[in-house]
């Protein structure tokens, strides 16, 4: 796509007017550019928030009241879940070994689940987007994996990350490739995935800061080694 | 912009003492943006009772995810409407997907267009006034495309057949428009979030 078709593909985004058809296709065009585009990630976050500015156009309703008496009725049931950002925060720092191994776990489900649908558009388009406003947000920095076929993008900043990626070749039958983060040559596992298509958008409820070092490799499935068994296949330098 | 934003400060001090179980700071929410997001939900679906559905969805689910906004993507105000606005499409879509498979032609019952009485907080106001007045900026053809695709949920082939404009046409036109409303709203941020707030 040329730029001007990706700066109008940002327009559709943020209106979520984008067509059906291409979505996919679209979606990956755009995640690819803005990994790599300053200019386009400061447009999409500024025309996501022009988007929900619209909101205020409409002329405002009085709720009737019987709803804000319902709806403060069901909270008075339920807790908030413990969901701040800060499951993202530093689950690689913060919790012991068992909860990383229940992470990744939860990592790798996840993205079994997000290969078995991904021709589902819509629901893989959450997790697209979710991609993408974290590369529109303040602070993510990118790094693009040196290695085998495709481009590789891991995107980053503190408290969470993602691995954005196109045109990758599967591995072998029975194999994954699993994300490692290194500090000084020392890897924590972040999680295994298999590209879907070629195409791998894989979020990382980690925090990148403090690791010098991204690499992936080729191991055994589904659950991927301890600690790597071979070279990497993809690598990069990060930055804290 | 949004640094300058003081009102989002103030939302997203309500928003953290929600996540800790705060009622009193989820009412006040409520009370500042469900008459906007109201509003919107009734201008897309073209009725109260489904818009109010949409409307206790959103406001339930911020209550149990209010530990997911993220401040470095956006305001709170965003945040909430931009869920508004997808569940809205989303609802809009799903009756379209039926129609055509009913082969029912139902025109969608008509927004009263009657104004209600709304209290709200001045900078609120002041906002809105500027986001109309930013969108009367705009050309006839370009506020089109922005009516079709964000109001009524179409995507833009849809908007490419229900105006004849070619699609090209029609996302050049969309990305133009956007850029217009960008541009003529970047200048009024800091005057709302630090001249007339409450």
């Amino acid at each position: 796509m040329e730029h001007e078709q990706l700066e109008e593909a940002i327009a559709a985004f943020a209106l979520g007017a984008i067509d059906d058809a291409p979505r996919v296709e679209t979606e990956r065009a755009l995640l690819e550019h803005l990994a790599g585009c300053a200019s386009c990630r400061e447009l999409f976050t500024d025309l996501r928030e022009v988007a929900a500015d619209l909101a205020l156009s409409a002329e405002p309703r009085a709720v009737p009241k019987a709803v804000e008496e319902r709806l403060l009725e069901a909270i008075r049931e339920r807790r908030p879940q413990a969901e701040r950002p800060a499951t993202r925060r530093s689950v690689l720092t913060r919790a012991g070994a068992l909860a990383v191994a229940a992470a990744i776990v939860g990592l790798f489900a996840w993205n079994v689940q997000l290969s078995e649908r991904v021709s589902d558009a819509r629901s893989r388009s959450k997790q697209v987007v979710r991609a993408l406003s974290l590369m529109g947000s303040t602070g993510a920095r990118t790094a693009s994996l040196d290695g085998g076929r495709g481009d590789l993008v891991f995107v980053y900043r503190k408290g969470e990350a993602v691995l954005v990626g196109h045109d990758l070749e599967a591995p072998p039958s029975g194999r994954v490739l699993q994300l490692w983060l290194m500090r000084s040559g020392a890897p924590t596992s972040v999680g295994v995935f298999r590209p879907s298509d070629g195409l791998v958008v894989f979020p990382v409820h980690a925090d990148a800061t403090g690791f010098d070092r991204v690499a992936i490799t080729v191991e055994k499935g589904p659950r991927g080694a301890k600690a790597p068994t071979a070279a990497p296949v993809y690598s990069a330098t990060i930055t804290a | 912009m949004r640094a300058a934003d003081l009102q989002d400060r103030k939302d997203r001090d309500l928003l953290e003492r929600v996540t800790a179980g705060d009622h009193a700071a989820f009412a006040e929410i409520y009370r500042r943006y469900a008459p906007t997001a109201f509003g919107l939900a009734v201008r897309m679906l073209g009725e109260r009772a489904m818009a109010e559905e949409v409307l206790q969805e959103v406001f339930l689910s911020i209550w149990r995810r209010a530990g997911a906004f993220d401040p470095a993507r956006g305001s709170v105000r965003s945040w909430l409407f931009a869920q508004i606005h997808h569940r809205s499409v989303d609802v809009v879509r799903r009756e379209e997907a039926e129609r055509r498979r009913s082969q029912v032609s139902v025109t969608p019952a008509a927004d009263d267009g009657s104004v209600d009485e709304v209290i709200e907080e001045s900078w609120l106001k002041a906002r809105r006034s500027h986001v109309r007045n930013a969108l009367g900026s705009l050309s006839a053809e370009q506020r089109q495309m922005i009516e079709l695709a964000y109001f009524q949920g179409m995507t833009q082939s849809q908007v490419a057949r229900a105006t004849g404009v070619p699609l090209g046409t029609v996302k050049s036109r969309t990305l133009a428009a956007m850029r217009r409303l960008r541009d003529a709203l970047a200048g009024t941020m800091m005057e709302d979030g630090w001249s007339t707030s409450s």
